[in-house]
């Protein structure tokens, strides 16, 4: 059978950076996601470059985080007052009385913005285009617009055409809502253990491929400022770097792809 | 007025992801001193990440909570089937178990390892009360290693920690007003309680940064430690620690411009504890060295 393992949010923040590193080092991570947009986004790129080009370095476009690469001024739909990013939440309590409410102008200057910010970051394009967190129908029109005119593949388009689950179909262990209690209690490795992660049993059976996809990283106080899905980060980097995952892997000999691998067939 | 303090970074060595948070702390923030313990995943590394940094003090953080540095069939004792110190954090009434010879073993194994990284002892440490032959043969080890022991008088705030740091002062130090300043998150009873004061309830309102710029000083002559576990989470720490989420707040507290700017606008002098013990100027020379706007000589 064929894995392919996927963690979001690379350069998030640089515990979530070093984190994702760990995993490539130590774990069985084929691919991850830059947030080009992030102020530890220089750091993850050059490291990744330099020391793991083996990963597929994908782009996860980045709505609601930290600051735009755009001038605020010219994306004023998405932003604060700060000139930060509007959260996910905010967003979402917009959406209650002006449903999509980005233009698809601010849309499209920001994810070109991000994605050439990647490129100026890692010399080369993203392997693929990954959304986060929140979107509308016109930003996920505007991603599919930019990825379209830079020849870049939609990772959502590869995952269908492989008939593979995605995002919280992967991550089971993430029941919503996700508090900070149930981050701290649920256990990604022991669900894998005691055999209830079923698309890796049913992938094996059937010599097929298989995708966990997770947001693996250390954790340091800027992910609570951004970000609900805090300390299971640590859960999900478990899974990917446990002694138990890797020798799984080896006995079963698995054989881990990435994007990459799929658009090379 | 002259005011010196120490920022303790505690756990340093626990391990790579608590270590790589430890690291900003001390390259990029306000930390002068690393207690490190000497049984965890990390410790060599981070030895050798010290070793390159000299005007950083070292402190024994005794902790005993992972596995011995001997083969578990030396130190019988100590251990449980997994070969890991079988007392943990629940059961340290297990440590009256453990014969002398075991733990004095076990303790010169760990200060073998930190001399052969490090070319040195520790600074510092430690005692607790004598009531066991591990805690005897701890003593003679800090003894026998010239380890400064029990360098403090005490902490100036109320803290269930505080019992756990409060054994007699060594009296080589009396001339110091060495002070200990607590900003663990306060379980608000004030009354030395045993209540977990990392427990989550206490961490959506831990602002170290405030606490930090809270200290003040009495005299001329007290100085002041402080610190924390400014570091990365990781699994391990989740499920190993009683110090989980609140050690990202410890960094923040560690790296905050505004602690930076208050140290500034206060004409605060960041010293090291051998800096205290002995009178040098070691990490004031540091930040000279590095043209820091934390340089005294800067402000």
């Amino acid at each position: 059978m064929k894995l392919l393992v996927t963690s979001d949010d690379y350069g998030f923040t640089y515990a979530v950076t070093d984190g994702v590193l760990h995993c490539a080092r130590n774990g069985i991570l084929t691919e991850t996601g830059l947030f080009s947009n992030m102020n530890s986004a220089p750091y993850a790129a050059k490291r990744m470059i330099e020391e793991f080009p083996n990963i597929c370095l994908g782009i996860d476009i980045n709505l609601v985080a930290g600051s735009p690469v755009s001038n605020p001024k010219m994306v004023p739909s998405m932003v604060q007052e700060s000139g930060e990013f509007k959260s996910s939440g905010m967003h979402r309590k917009l959406d209650e009385t002006m449903p999509d409410h980005i233009p698809y102008e601010e849309a499209y200057l920001e994810i070109m913005n991000q994605t050439k910010r990647f490129i100026e970051l890692t010399g080369k394009k993203p392997e693929y285009f990954n959304g986060h967190s929140y979107s509308t129908p016109t930003t996920r029109k505007a991603m599919v617009d930019v990825a379209k005119e830079l020849d870049i593949p939609m990772l959502s388009d590869i995952l269908k055409q492989y008939h593979l689950l995605s995002g919280a179909q992967t991550a089971v262990w993430n029941v919503k809502p996700f508090s900070l209690e149930a981050q701290l209690a649920c256990d990604p490795i022991g669900m894998f253990k005691e055999g209830k992660l079923t698309y890796l049993d049913e992938a094996y059976q059937n010599d097929g491929i298989a995708h966990i996809h997770v947001h693996a990283g250390f954790i340091d106080q800027e992910v609570f400022r951004y970000s609900t899905y805090t300390v299971v980060r640590t859960k999900d980097l478990e899974l990917i770097t446990a002694p138990e995952m890797i020798q799984w892997v080896k006995d079963h000999n698995v054989e881990l792809i990435s994007v990459r691998d799929l658009l090379e067939k | 007025m002259r005011k010196r303090l120490v920022y303790r970074a505690d756990d340093v060595g626990y391990t790579l992801a608590f270590d790589l948070g430890a690291f900003k702390a001390i390259d990029e923030g306000i930390v002068t001193s690393a207690d490190v313990m000497f049984d965890s995943p990390h410790t060599e590394e981070a030895l050798q990440w010290l070793k390159e940094r000299p005007w950083i003090s070292i402190g024994w953080h005794r902790h005993l909570w992972e596995s011995p540095v001997l083969p578990a069939s030396e130190v019988p004792h100590m251990v449980d089937a997994e070969g890991r110190f079988k007392w943990r954090h629940l059961h340290a009434e297990l440590m009256d178990e453990v014969p002398y010879e075991e733990a004095y073993k076990e303790f010169e194994t760990e200060m073998a390892r930190c001399y052969a990284i490090l070319g040195r002892y520790p600074d510092t440490a430690s005692l607790r009360p004598q009531k066991n032959e591990l805690e005897r043969a701890f003593a003679d080890i800090c003894q026998k290693c010239q380890i400064n022991v029990n360098v403090t008088n005490g902490s100036k705030i109320a803290s269930s920690t505080a019992s756990y740091f409060s054994q007699k002062r060594d009296s080589k130090f009396d001339h110091l007003n060495f002070q200990s300043w607590i900003v663990h998150p306060d379980n608000g009873k004030g009354d030395g309680s045993k209540e977990s004061e990392y427990d989550l309830k206490f961490f959506s309102s831990y602002d170290t940064t405030a606490n930090i710029m809270g200290i003040q000083w009495d005299n001329e002559e007290e100085i002041i430690m402080t610190g924390g576990h400014p570091g990365y989470l990781d699994d391990h720490i989740l499920a190993e620690s009683r110090c989980t989420i609140h050690r990202v707040r410890e960094l923040q507290g560690a790296i905050s411009p505004k602690v930076k700017q208050w140290i500034i606008e206060n004409h605060v002098e960041l010293v090291n504890q051998r800096d205290v013990l002995f009178g040098t100027n070691e990490y004031q020379d540091h930040l000279k060295a590095v043209n820091s706007p934390l340089w005294i000589g800067n402000m």
